[in-house]
């Protein structure tokens, strides 16, 4: 069976300029169904001698298998190089390294995949097959456009086209000049390249190229989206994804899911944007695509932001951040193993001249420009590599920081509102009562309240005596409004310093509001609150306790409850944020006592000095 | 009998302060108000008042403008005032008081016996001139005002090395040498002064960031100042102190 050069998709890997396009990958191989693997097993059960009919088998098997199971895929590509080896048989080990070289560009593992292209590259040149050379060439290509070698990627692809029609290899064609495509939108030449993949899509119409379909869809959708046509990307991405489908392609599905689900979310159909997401991560967790998962988990975490779900935006911004992690080192890998072969290269040169200067006159000279440029080399590397892990260790860690703070920020102004409209209700209701001393009374302490308010809400922490202050001038106003109907007091704990305690503002006030206007406002006869706030080993706890009527007797009313769980809400999550940033485990606890209620608010304890 | 004016643009304003003068009626009376700068200069001139409450907005003229008009000037002032942040954060500076509005019937109170116990108004012009300096040169040189024992210290900022702690004292150390002990917390000079180069290294340590000599990293390290002095930085400030240092 003479080598057919077909189709495969893959990523370019390059994470930071968020390459989302796909490149297509030449193996030897047409795209199987199921029956075909189980047929192709078949064969191979009942050939168990090492002969080229094997090594082909195996190498099918292989390809069949590579969307559906790279594990497996490997172990056959490798069996066949062992065999194509025992045989010595050049065309076989070709075929073979290429196989090799696929299945690690997929893992992704850049190093191995090099390596093993470029065996595959020794050995066919050895073989006359001007398809086989040329498929490598182009997969050689294709890791040049993941280093950003646009140049060199594209005289590749091109002297692939030559190739591929002088030997009039449709497939090969087709896969030259959706890659050539691809590098033009890396380029920005984006109506080109639309017109490049419209060719290829009616290319790929006809059997039995349809298994490009889904690649070929995803790119043209991608360059639509550059150029700002959303309608007709989700067109293509879901005439991809049918496609692919069709043909069990797990890659190309996981990668177009996540494709529309960020198409969703600029489209702000985060519910829709959701769905395809969750099932773009599932299905790369189950094809172990690390890229696309961490991809998906990225693009999830705006879905939940926009959600408001912070807790879920946050968790899934870690698993991206992971998944990342372990994918940059491999690019990382990949840059180190580019510099060696560009070395090598250059020191075979060096080894050549050093040969001719030896009969003319030293080889000192040529041994010091090879020990320079291995220096040279290296401290490039070393710096690379230094400051690649402190930008991306930078950009991690003042993301997080943004969005806790963000978050903290919108919650803390949601706090203002409730506060001001309660305060303005009760001043209304003095001026109706026509209490003019109460009333300018109020007002006078609402406006002190209001300053100290604007002032501590900016900030994430203030000291303890701060807050407990602006809480008193919060408590004395409600207790004005109600007409003195409670009393309370704050004790504090003589082990705390109160002026080198920080704390987040005004966390208590949801409760002291519960406690007034749930607790006491309704009972009969005057009140009492006390706030306790006291040092627990490294955690600061406040208990607010009131002997109002608690909660059991007061869930008569629909209305006050709803009002009642915003301000519960939010101290909650402000709670878990800054769980999250300091790592604590810091609660709410609500206590019904026999008379009134009883909370428990507990933070880490956090030192200004 | 203290004899008072009140200058403000709003009647309402002026009423109100009347209105609360009227508890303080054996040793307060006030003898005029004005809500133009004309009418305000021609009533000082006519009536020489004690004390003036002063608004600083008034119409498109400000308090400080009239201050400039008036010389010699005679009388303490009390500014009234209702949200003009960079204009408080001044009179904290230069020790002039000041009542927020709307205002509060005991921070008149407070306000009213600081006056009374002043020593006679001698350093009133200066504090004034350090007043409108810091509102004029808002991104110079700044002065400010401490009040001492025996009256009232005008200093540069940038003539501050460091200030430290004492309980409710607070140690001021100048670049001459020079050390100054005022009745006020570290903490009021820490709101004062951090936006001038000045950080809080530790509980007891408020230093000026341009007197640092030199920085030796440990647990939280410590600092070499000009003066020589060496002082520990807190374990939690240390990266707060390093981000504004560099």
């Amino acid at each position: 069976m003479s080598p057919s050069p077909p189709a495969s998709a893959r990523t370019t890997l390059i994470m930071r300029a968020a390459v989302l396009i796909v490149l297509i990958f030449a193996t030897l191989r047409g795209i199987s169904q199921q029956s075909e693997i189980d047929s192709l097993e078949l064969i191979l059960e009942n050939q168990k001698q090492t002969d080229s009919v094997r090594v082909n088998t195996l190498l099918k098997l292989s390809d069949a298998l590579v969307f559906k199971n790279l594990g497996d895929a490997g172990k056959f590509a490798q069996e066949a190089m062992e065999n194509s080896t025992a045989l010595n048989w050049e065309e076989g080990l070709a075929k073979s390294y290429n196989q090799l070289g696929l299945i690690e560009y997929y893992k992704p593992d850049y190093e191995k995949s090099l390596n093993a292209l470029h065996k595959a590259l020794g050995y066919s040149k050895g073989v006359k097959n001007i398809i086989l050379e040329a498929s490598i060439h182009n997969n050689i290509a294709n890791i040049y456009a993941d280093l950003k070698d646009y140049d060199k990627a594209l005289s590749n692809y091109r002297s692939n086209l030559t190739l591929a029609r002088e030997a009039a290899a449709k497939k090969n064609e087709l896969i030259a000049l959706f890659n050539i495509a691809t590098i033009k939108t890396e380029q920005k030449q984006y109506l080109e390249a639309i017109n490049e993949f419209l060719i290829c899509l009616e290319m790929a119409n006809k059997k039995p190229f349809q298994a490009y379909i889904p690649t070929i869809c995803n790119n043209l959708a991608r360059t639509y989206q550059y150029i700002d046509d959303n309608k007709k990307a989700l067109k293509y991405l879901k005439l991809g994804l049918s496609s692919a489908q069709e043909n069990g392609n797990m890659y190309s599905q996981s990668v177009i899911l996540r494709n529309i689900g960020e198409l969703y979310v600029d489209e702000n159909q985060m519910d829709n944007a959701r769905e395809a997401l969750l099932k773009s991560i599932t299905i790369s967790k189950n094809n172990s695509s690390l890229e696309w998962e961490s991809l998906a988990w990225e693009t999830l975490s705006k879905v939940y932001e926009n959600q408001n779900r912070t807790t879920d935006a946050l968790d899934a911004y870690k698993t991206h951040i992971t998944l990342r992690d372990s994918i940059l080192n491999e690019e990382k890998k990949s840059e180190l193993i580019k510099k060696d072969l560009l070395f090598e290269n250059e020191k075979a040169q060096t080894i050549a001249l050093a040969e001719i200067s030896r009969q003319k006159t030293l080889r000192n000279s040529s041994m010091l420009g090879g020990g320079s440029l291995l220096l040279a080399t290296l401290i490039g590397l070393v710096l690379y590599k230094r400051r690649r892990d402190a930008l991306s260790q930078k950009a991690e860690a003042e993301f997080n920081t943004k969005v806790a703070d963000t978050e903290l920020k919108a919650l803390r102004s949601q706090m203002n509102p409730h506060f001001i409209f309660n305060s303005l209700n009760s001043i209304n209701s003095f001026i109706a009562k026509n209490d003019k001393i109460a009333a300018s009374d109020y007002l006078i302490k609402f406006a002190k309240l209001m300053r100290q308010t604007l002032e501590n809400s900016e900030k994430k922490e203030i000291p303890l005596k701060d807050d407990l202050e602006l809480l008193t001038t919060y408590l004395e106003i409600e207790s004005k409004r109600l007409d003195k109907k409670f009393t309370f007091e704050i004790k504090l704990d003589t082990e705390l310093d109160a002026e080198n305690t920080l704390v987040p503002p005004l966390i208590l006030q949801p409760f002291m509001e519960n406690s007034i206007w749930h607790g006491i406002a309704p009972k009969n006869g005057p009140g009492h609150i006390v706030v306790d706030v006291q040092k627990k080993g490294n955690m600061i706890v406040y208990a607010i306790d009131d002997d109002g009527v608690g909660r059991n007797k007061e869930n008569l009313v629909e209305k006050a409850d709803q009002n009642k769980s915003l301000g519960m809400k939010l101290t909650k999550s402000r709670i878990d944020i800054v769980n999250k940033r300091k790592n604590s485990n810091g609660n709410v606890r609500v206590i019904d006592k026999d008379e009134g209620v009883r909370v428990e608010v507990e933070l880490p304890l956090q030192l200004a000095f | 009998m203290i004899r008072a004016v009140i200058i403000d643009d709003e009647q309402h304003g002026i009423d109100w302060i009347k209105e609360l003068l009227v508890p303080f009626r054996e040793k307060i009376k006030c003898v005029g108000s004005a809500r133009t700068l004309q009418n305000a200069l021609s009533l000082i001139k006519e009536v020489s008042p004690d004390l003036v409450f002063l608004d600083i907005q008034i119409d498109d003229r400000t308090g400080f403008e009239f201050l400039q008009m008036v010389s010699p000037i005679s009388f303490e002032v009390i500014f009234t005032t209702a949200h003009e942040k960079y204009a408080v954060r001044a009179f904290k500076f230069s020790a002039v008081d000041y009542l927020l509005k709307p205002i509060d019937a005991d921070d008149l109170r407070i306000a009213l016996l600081k006056f009374e116990t002043k020593s006679a108004s001698k350093h009133l012009e200066q504090k004034i001139d350090v007043l409108l300096h810091n509102l004029e040169a808002r991104h110079t040189v700044k002065k400010i005002t401490v009040p001492t024992m025996d009256g009232y210290e005008f200093l540069e900022v940038t003539d501050i090395v460091r200030c430290r702690s004492d309980v409710n004292y607070t140690d001021i150390h100048l670049k001459n040498g020079k050390k100054i002990t005022v009745s006020k917390t570290l903490k009021s000079f820490e709101e004062l002064l951090e936006p001038e180069h000045f950080f809080r290294i530790h509980n007891s340590h408020l230093i000026n960031l341009r007197e640092v000599k030199k920085y030796v990293k440990g647990k939280g390290g410590y600092v070499t100042m000009n003066d020589n002095t060496h002082l520990e930085v807190s374990t939690r400030r240390k990266d707060a102190f390093l981000k504004r240092l560099i």
